[in-house]
């Protein structure tokens, strides 16, 4: 019996990244035939992305997959949220940064360390289609770190885009610039005590991210995990899929909000 | 002089800096440079680090500038100070002048010292090591037209306390007592205090190399500044089109993170620095570039200590070639005031 779960994709451009992710889960996904609509629909996390979601959901996708998600309307997003709550539909988003693996897989400690520090610092390298998205993509790795940020400053040249701002008591400083060398995220996060350094890849491969932690007892890096992104994101549909609980549309929520912070800037 | 002859060096100051640095950088080129004469206003202190060297000391900064086996003054007081005995000690005949960063305090000590320097023409350096760390000095004859291209600059110096360091290099006497006690409540003039000390103290050691990438230095911006507690700075800003991240702090652990990174949009220069006062080699510089990969520059087997001590005796001989041009001193001077009066000045904007 087959069981798989029908995808596709609504942006040729994914394509690559699609039948990459394919490959590698070929139990749990099949692609879907070209004149049906897929169970799980991929969508491009540019533009409009939120209102696309919606589109494939009333088309009669379970759920989505938004990709490299940026800037959008945050009402486009609470309005998906609402849609996939009210249908029973999942929504997953592909993140880079936020989304990598090895930090997921940590998550929970790091989040526990992370109360310990009182300045965390950001610098990111790569592409990216505006300034406020690549504020973006640094204020949701921070979600992702568990911290609720609150961004009061934010500045441009013609190449970078810097931010400012505090999450709780810890303080948050952001440089994002325009480059094609060296591409990644690094989180370098500074207390008395310890000092936790990252280095997010963000590049759609499965090479682990670097996490390291210093303390009295010296340096140590925690296991990386040598899953995309994009296929994590896969399975977590796979696994909400399998439970008849209604989904959790939280995240969204929360992308809801970080989008209106910086579009406030 | 007989060109055989190694260059007395009288050190105005006999702090940790100088136990720690430079005496035993000295003690590695006996044959171009030897301390003859310490000079402290704490004569235990003085006599102490005199005696461990074979060297005279002295309370008396006269008499450390009379005396004629001082050929090199090395001003390491501090640096309220420094200004006053550069020019003094130019004045007095001295062949060259190392002094600690900074080398002045202010714009018009600075012209003073550029002033004296051309009348005596005693050729002076800031001992800013990092501008003369091998790895800096080969990958700047290797990066071609990198500078113009940078986009962004960010220095990172997270690094222990001194004196985990200190204790590496040397045995230390008269350690000043390091007290980093945050005010209950911050006033524009501790603020003013706060940035002094961290842009001055912690943050110049880079901002020379920084500046390297700034053609618009002057028209800085900071747009961000904050203090780090116990010890430390994060300032964010932008310089015509390159946006800058600077942070600096002391921690409790025991690792170092000293690192220089610049951005451009095809290639990334970053060096790792090693910390302040041991003498381990120097940093290690790559360059990454999109189509041509990477090339590292070091580790090499000495660092800015040793380089900076070879530039000023070769500077004390007549040839001035691997010393910078008093010119750049000033302008450097002039970006640390100016990074430091700016930070200060966005701070205070964000008290309530």
């Amino acid at each position: 019996m087959n069981t798989a779960l029908t995808i596709g994709s609504q942006e040729p451009g994914l394509l690559t990244r699609f039948g990459r992710t394919l490959a590698s889960l070929p139990v749990s996904y099949t692609a879907a035939a070209p004149d049906s609509v897929p169970q799980v629909m991929l969508i491009s996390g540019e533009g409009e992305w939120a209102r696309r979601g919606a589109d494939a959901i009333e088309r009669g996708c379970a759920a989505v997959i938004i990709v490299d998600p940026g800037m959008t309307s945050a009402e486009q997003i609470v309005e998906l949220a609402d849609l996939a709550e009210r249908n029973g539909s999942i929504v997953e988003c592909v993140e880079r940064y936020a989304g990598d693996s090895t930090l997921l897989q940590h998550r929970r400690d790091l989040t526990q360390h992370l109360v310990a520090v009182s300045a965390i610092i950001l610098t990111q390298i790569g592409d990216f289609q505006n300034p406020a998205s690549a504020a973006l993509d640094m204020v949701r790795t921070l979600r992702a770190l568990g911290q609720t940020v609150a961004i009061d400053k934010l500045w441009t040249t013609a190449h970078s885009v810097g931010i400012r701002g505090t999450s709780g008591t810890t303080l948050i400083e952001g440089l994002a610039t325009a480059g094609t060398v060296a591409v990644g995220q690094r989180i370098q996060a500074l207390g008395f005590g310890r000092t936790l350094s990252m280095t997010l890849h963000g590049d759609g491969s499965a090479r682990p991210s670097d996490i390291r932690i210093a303390n009295m007892k010296g340096e140590r890096k925690w296991p990386g995990v040598y899953q995309s992104a994009d296929r994590a994101a896969w399975r977590r549909i796979v696994a909400s899929m399998a439970v008849s609980t209604s989904p959790d549309v939280s995240g969204l929520r929360l992308f809801a909000d970080d989008v209106t912070k910086i579009g406030r800037l | 002089m007989s060109a055989g002859r190694p260059l007395g060096v009288g050190f105005l100051g006999a702090g940790p800096v100088v136990q720690t640095i430079h005496l035993p950088t000295l003690a590695r080129m006996p044959d171009l440079l030897v301390p003859v004469s310490v000079m402290d206003v704490n004569a235990d202190l003085s006599e102490a680090v005199a005696g461990r060297v074979g060297a005279s000391h002295t309370t008396s900064l006269e008499t450390i500038l009379a005396d004629p086996s001082v050929d090199v003054v090395a001003v390491c007081s501090p640096q309220q100070f420094h200004a006053a005995q550069v020019v003094a000690a130019m004045r007095a005949g001295k062949r060259a002048i190392l002094c600690e960063k900074p080398f002045a305090t202010s714009a018009d000590e600075a012209s003073q010292i550029a002033k004296a320097s051309a009348d005596t023409g005693v050729p002076v350096i800031v001992g800013t090591m990092h501008v003369f760390d091998p790895a800096w000095i080969a990958v700047r004859r290797a990066w071609g037209d990198f500078p113009a291209k940078v986009r962004s600059v960010r220095s990172s110096i997270v690094l222990p306390m001194n004196d985990r360091f200190e204790d590496w290099s040397t045995e230390v006497v008269g350690r000043p007592a390091m007290d980093f006690e945050m005010p209950g409540e911050m006033t524009p003039e501790l603020i003013r205090q706060m940035f002094d000390g961290l842009i001055l103290g912690l943050a110049v050691h880079d901002l020379p190399l920084i500046r390297t990438f700034l053609p618009d230095y002057a028209e800085l911006e900071v747009l961000s500044a904050r203090q780090l507690a116990p010890f430390g700075y994060m300032v964010g800003g932008r310089a015509g089109d390159c946006a800058i991240q600077l942070v600096g702090t002391m921690h409790g652990h025991g690792e170092p993170y000293w690192e220089l990174e610049a951005v451009a949009e095809d290639e990334v220069l970053s060096i790792r620095f090693t910390p302040s006062f041991v003498h381990a080699g120097s940093a290690v510089a790559t360059i990454i570039n999109r189509d041509s990969g990477a090339r590292q520059f070091g580790p090499y087997d000495h660092n800015g200590y040793e380089s900076e001590w070879r530039a000023l005796h070769t500077a004390a001989l007549g040839d001035r070639r691997d010393i910078p041009d008093p010119s750049a001193l000033i302008a450097d001077l002039a970006f640390v005031l100016d990074v430091a009066a700016k930070a200060t000045a966005s701070a205070i904007g964000d008290l309530p």
